[in-house]
């Protein structure tokens, strides 16, 4: 189930709760001075595994990196990749013109999984986190590959029924973001899934512009001009009827290019607004380094024990490894002993050995030469 | 369950580590008396080579470098006692002792020319102590260990001149004279034998060969100039 057999849970030296929700505990980790995010589902929630595994082979800078999922203390997890930025759902009113940018971004990595087959199926603003640095904005989309409705506030009318995500279901929670984005509150607010599935089920009687108009956001003439060019994208996204939504994510883009082009006049201007916009959120002082925020330390109730007596127990194998293998190698170096103790029998037999001059025993008497016929000396023998 | 497979195997490894640890040190601390008992034996300090080739062998008969140091050890020992003129035969004892050992656990061809010699010392300080004692057997086992110890085969050679079979004797000192034309006793003892049968011309060959290949010998030099005289007074007086 896990993408390495190593886990990244074995070296985590710290961790920090960032959200506590129904579905799961949200955890930043600290993994060898590295920031992860540590998803903790609760008991009876789950994670579509083969949408996870699809968005695990996509690289793409709109989308969050997946390093590791699977079970542990009986209980599911997903690790991914710190994604420096704020959630949107943390950002309250966006400009309408910045909105509709970040949302082109956000289909245009819909798109992408959707050609990999994966639907995103949780789309709402605390998964996408507007990005970048200094004047760039850029959004990355995070938690695919939920088991049921998601987010209710966020939920197609179809997903109430059971049915599992798809490019229309998304269609429709991109709608709804878009609202929220621009209204700095959610559409639909009502208490339990029958109550949200009812609403969502009759969202085409809700007049949406009518609904933003009242808000007081859009008395000006500009404001007018944003309305008209903000209805297209909710008569064709925020229906109950799947034919009467909008096709697919190329269609929603071509409808966001032409409200841009209503909204914004020239790109230059389009420029400006997002760049202020990014300038403003993506200040020093603001609430986005939460990396720097993550301790060294586990917080009391992490979900899980980080097992560190198994890298206890492999120093302890490597260092006895180590020792024994200097030792080894002390004992191949003193194997030159052996020739040490030949060395010295050899210099003892050579010692012993050595031809000295034969000597003759005491006492030899000295024969004079007249004498050796009469009486022969005999040589004292050598032994 | 699975988990505690994995402890139970992590403990597994951690006991054959350990257990390989201990080897190890245990390996180590002998290395450290094999050290100590080759650098007294190079300095000379044989009792305490002795001490510490043996505190290796209590922990391990089989080691073949201890049992080496130690029978070393007490040759050299025995070797000492020899240039004093002391009785040597218990000590000659005790080294062979030791290289039979030795013998047993070395299967290298080392330690054979000192074991050799061993046994000759050992044949030599039995006949110091009795005349009369078997030593051929040692000799011949000291032969076979080294065939290039000429001692042994001129300690045998005396033993078989002794006992009358000169020309056995003849044999060897000539085998001993031809393989090693520095070993001054052989040229002695060979001429010896011609001496006493009064053939003094060979005698004097052998003397005068050994003279030869041993100018500085003065009991060579010595007996090649006395059977010259004596083979000029012969041809003087006619019997030659």
């Amino acid at each position: 189930m896990k993408k390495s057999e190593k886990s990244l849970l074995d070296s985590v030296t710290g961790g920090l709760l960032l959200h506590k929700g129904g579905e799961a505990s949200i955890y930043l980790l600290n993994v060898g001075s590295a920031p992860y995010v540590l998803k903790w589902y609760n008991d009876g929630f789950s994670f579509n595994e083969n949408v996870i595994k699809n968005t695990n082979k996509l690289h793409m800078p709109g989308l969050y990196r997946i390093e590791e999922w699977g079970k542990r203390n009986e209980s599911l997890y997903l690790v991914y990749d710190y994604v420096d930025g704020i959630p949107s759902d943390k950002l309250g009113v966006i400009p309408v013109a910045v909105a509709l940018v970040a949302l082109r971004q956000v289909v245009a990595t819909l798109s992408l999984l959707r050609k990999q087959g994966v639907s995103h199926g949780d789309l709402n603003p605390a998964n996408v986190i507007f990005s970048g640095d200094g004047n760039e904005l850029r959004t990355v989309l995070i938690d695919c590959g939920i088991v049921g409705p998601g987010a209710l506030s966020y939920a197609a009318p179809e997903r109430f029924q059971g049915k599992l995500a798809d490019e229309k279901s998304d269609l429709f929670s991109l709608g709804l973001l878009l609202y929220r984005w621009i209204a700095g509150e959610d559409l639909i607010k009502a208490d339990g899934f029958e109550a949200f599935a009812e609403q969502m089920t009759n969202i085409d009687s809700v007049n949406i512009t009518e609904t933003l108009y009242a808000k007081g956001f859009f008395g000006t003439p500009e404001g007018a001009v944003q309305l008209a060019a903000l209805e297209p994208l909710w008569s064709g996204l925020l229906r109950s009827g799947l034919t009467e939504r909008i096709e697919d994510f190329d269609e929603l883009d071509e409808l966001l290019e032409i409200a841009l082009d209503k909204v914004v006049h020239g790109e230059i201007a389009l420029a400006n607004c997002v760049t202020q916009y990014a300038k403003s959120i993506n200040r020093p002082d603001c609430d986005r380094n939460a990396v720097l925020k993550v301790p060294n330390r586990l917080e009391k109730d992490f979900p899980f024990a980080v097992h560190k007596k198994n890298n206890w127990l492999k120093w302890g194998a490597l260092g006895v490894s180590i020792l024994i293998l200097a030792l080894i190698v002390l004992l191949l170096s003193g194997g030159t002993m052996r020739f040490g103790i030949d060395a010295t029998g050899d210099q003892l037999l050579k010692r012993s050995r050595v031809m000295e001059s034969s000597t003759e025993i005491e006492n030899t008497p000295v024969l004079k030469v007249d004498s050796l016929l009469l009486d022969l000396p005999v040589p004292a023998s050598e032994q | 369950m699975q988990c505690r497979v994995v402890y139970n195997r992590l403990y597994s490894i951690i006991e054959v580590l350990a257990a390989m640890f201990v080897v190890a040190v245990l390996c180590a601390c002998n290395q450290g008396d094999l050290n100590r008992g080759d650098e007294a034996l190079r300095i000379g300090d044989y009792d305490r080579a002795i001490v510490n080739f043996s505190k290796v062998l209590d922990m391990e008969p089989t080691n073949r470098d201890a049992r080496y140091g130690l029978a070393i050890a007490y040759y050299a020992i025995a070797e000492d006692k020899e240039r004093l003129k002391e009785n040597t035969l218990a000590f000659w004892e005790r080294t062979v002792r030791e290289f039979k050992i030795l013998s047993v656990v070395d299967s290298s061809e080392k330690s054979k020319p000192m074991y050799s010699t061993s046994l000759f010392y050992l044949a030599r300080a039995m006949l110091a102590e009795n005349a009369q004692s078997k030593v051929m057997p040692l000799l011949d086992r000291s032969i076979q260990l080294d065939p290039e110890n000429y001692f042994s085969y001129n300690l045998k050679a005396l033993i078989l001149a002794g006992q009358g079979d000169t020309d056995e004797a003849k044999k060897i000192y000539a085998y001993i004279v031809t393989r090693e034309p520095k070993f001054a006793s052989a040229y002695v003892n060979l001429g010896n034998l011609y001496w006493n049968v009064h053939d003094y011309e060979s005698a004097w060959d052998i003397w005068s060969m050994g003279h030869e290949a041993l100018p500085q010998d003065p009991v060579l030099a010595k007996w090649t100039r006395i059977a010259e005289d004596s083979l000029k007074a012969m041809v003087y007086s006619g019997k030659l």
